[in-house]
């Protein structure tokens, strides 16, 4: 049978056959760089602040776990430590993902199956708006979300209220493939629009709504350049860990810092590691004609 | 199995009767309130009317949204450009004296601004004119299963999984006088200080661009493996049959079949022209002359200082009326390569 057939069987070429274990090689050689600086960071995070200053290349006599007890009290940035930097990262992320997923969520399905006048002008108009280099509303953004008085605040939030963007296009080509019977079989039970988007469209489209948040939930934990402009009294993880690394003096407990180093990257790596399936599955992007 | 089985059918059971019971209430909503308030069939005007209804609702937020966070900021992002501020009283003026000043920037050939310029294009160059073409090898090494793929497919994204902030304080510490880097420096060169990597001249940049090679591929790497994921298998199987080498099946198959992935990604390096940059502020913070466009930006806002937040948006507006028709022209021909391929 020919659906037996197995592209890995095939024979390559001695040529190609270099190609292909050269390639292994350089592979090896990035991962086994990643392991020894993420191990030599951990190994470090175990160590008493004087044996770190003595040799970073040594085991920890002691492996010292209590560091990342000691982490939640030493990493202290404007009054906030490192548990209150965890509350920040998590209402954030979990905040910001959830507003942004849904809205792209409503503008994709809106324009994929809705008509309405200049429908075709503004989705061409947002298509532009994703390639137009832009480089200087840095200064403005500032200035308007000062002038909002919605910097320090959970209303920081309503930023993350945009429905137009590279997501908003997955969305959009997800909801255009999507037959249009569900609704119009929602419509004859009864269900007015809202119902049937809310209770019938946005669960069929789970696969690439769960992606899109997840990813959502890993660059919002992650970003610090916007935080450090618009939240600098609410330091999250990754911005506590900058401020606190900017003020660092010599009595600074370097392993504790490395500990907390540690720990703000668990969650994203795990939930990655949980659901790298579904995003694999999911985000596909097409080509920008509009 | 059954006891699984038994769960879901529950579970699926809540989420119906929640279904009836909001679409009973909806009904009763439409018949017993909504028509004797307009009272008549339902017509064809009608119905449109509650789709119009619904749009609007749906769109309020996001266009909003839209309209003060991308409009206004933008609109503002130009005045900004042509206003200046009086120190004493704190007026503000406009003004075309920002676009002089950068002009005169622009023509000291040693000027922080000519500096930023050229870091900007070095960093634009090296991930778009080396790291993209190579990982699109990297990409397809993984998609025709070289062992251990899955592995290295995890390891590739790693970087760009965990946070910036945590993998840059590492680097740091890796390259000081007492990391391994430092120590393997001291024992090649055993009569030099170790250099500030971070600091001088000579290596900062370097140092920089070789953080962005070490973390970079991750990105693209995930986009890559599901635009080849799709291929149909059966297409490149036969090809495989008929004998095609590997440069062949690269170019007549994978690299046609993954265009419109391919080409969206080669149109965002193209807006990202003059924003490219590593991540400077956790790295050098300009030292060493690493300044980057956007890093200057970034400082000037973060730094606040006074005057020259206009300057940054006259200097913006400049290179954005330089980059517009580079991105239109390359997206016009990007287009033009394939035609848009369907499967």
């Amino acid at each position: 049978m020919a659906r037996d057939f197995d592209i890995t069987k095939v024979r390559r070429s001695d040529g190609e056959r270099a190609i292909f274990i050269a390639a292994f090689i350089i592979f090896a050689i990035y991962s086994l760089s990643l392991i020894y600086v993420l191990g030599w960071g951990f190994l470090n995070s175990l160590k008493t602040n004087i044996e770190f200053s003595d040799d970073t290349m040594s085991f920890p006599k002691k492996w010292l776990f209590e560091n990342y007890v000691t982490a939640f009290e030493e990493l202290n940035y404007e009054d906030t430590n490192f548990l209150g930097m965890l509350l920040n990262s998590l209402w954030l992320t979990v905040g910001a993902s959830i507003l942004s997923t849904v809205m792209v969520s409503i503008t994709g399905y809106v324009f994929a199956k809705y008509r309405f006048r200049g429908k075709e002008a503004v989705f061409s108009f947002v298509i532009f708006t994703m390639i137009i280099p832009l480089l200087a509303n840095l200064p403005a953004t500032y200035r308007l979300i000062y002038g909002m008085g919605i910097n320090d605040s959970p209303l920081y939030l309503i930023t993350a209220l945009g429905g137009f963007g590279g997501n908003f296009l997955i969305m959009y080509a997800f909801f255009k493939g999507i037959d249009w019977s569900y609704a119009e079989s929602s419509f004859i039970d009864g269900g007015g629009h809202f119902v049937t988007f809310w209770l019938v469209m946005f669960p069929l489209a789970k696969g690439p709504v769960i992606a899109l948040f997840i990813l959502s939930l890993i660059g919002v934990w992650n970003d610090y350049l916007t935080p450090i402009l618009y939240l600098p009294k609410m330091p999250t993880v990754a911005t506590g860990i900058f401020f606190y690394k900017e003020h660092m003096n010599y009595e600074s407990n370097i392993p504790a810092y490395f500990a907390g180093v540690i720990m703000s990257m668990l969650p994203a790596v795990i939930i990655f590691a949980v659901f790298s399936r579904t995003i694999m599955n999911n985000v596909i992007i097409g080509g920008l004609k509009g | 199995m059954d006891e699984f089985q038994a769960k879901a059918k529950e579970g699926s059971s809540i989420w119906r009767a929640i279904k009836d019971l909001v679409y009973s209430c909806n009904y009763k909503l439409y018949h017993k309130v909504f028509k004797k308030i307009f009272t008549g069939p339902v017509t064809p005007k009608r119905r449109r009317r509650n789709e119009i209804i619904f749009i609007i609702g749906m769109l309020i937020i996001p266009v909003l949204h839209f309209l003060v966070f991308w409009l206004y900021v933008n609109i503002d992002s130009i005045l900004i450009a042509f206003q200046g501020v009086e120190i004493r009283t704190g007026r503000i003026y406009y003004t075309i004296e920002n676009f002089e000043h950068v002009f005169q920037l622009l023509q000291t050939s040693d000027s922080q601004l000519w500096q930023a310029i050229t870091n900007t294009l070095i960093t634009w160059s090296f991930t778009t004119l080396f790291m993209f073409p190579l990982s699109i090898f990297w990409a397809y090494f993984i998609y025709k299963r070289i062992i251990l793929g899955n592995f290295f497919r995890v390891m590739f994204y790693i970087p760009s999984i965990i946070n910036a902030v945590a993998l840059a304080a590492i680097y740091h510490y890796l390259l000081a006088s007492g990391g391994p880097v430092g120590l393997l420096y001291q024992a090649l060169y055993p009569n030099e200080y170790v250099p500030a990597f971070f600091i001088e001249v000579e290596y900062a940049m370097k140092v920089i661009l070789l953080y962005v090679f070490w973390t970079g591929f991750g990105g693209n790497l995930i986009l890559l493996n599901g635009a080849m994921g799709r291929i149909s298998k059966e297409m490149v199987e036969s090809a495989m049959i008929d004998g095609i080498g590997m440069w062949r099946e690269l170019y007549n198959f994978i690299l046609p079949l993954s265009w419109p992935t391919l080409s969206t990604l080669i149109i965002f390096s193209f807006t990202g022209l003059f924003t490219s940059s590593g991540p400077v502020l956790l790295l050098t913070k300009g030292q060493g002359k690493t300044y980057t466009l956007s890093y200057w930006i970034y400082e000037i806002v973060y730094g606040q200082k006074s005057g020259l937040p206009n300057i940054a948006a006259a200097m913006g507006l400049f290179f954005t009326a330089i980059g517009l028709p580079i991105v239109l022209i390359a997206r016009h021909f990007i287009n033009k390569v394939y035609e848009d391929v369907e499967f």
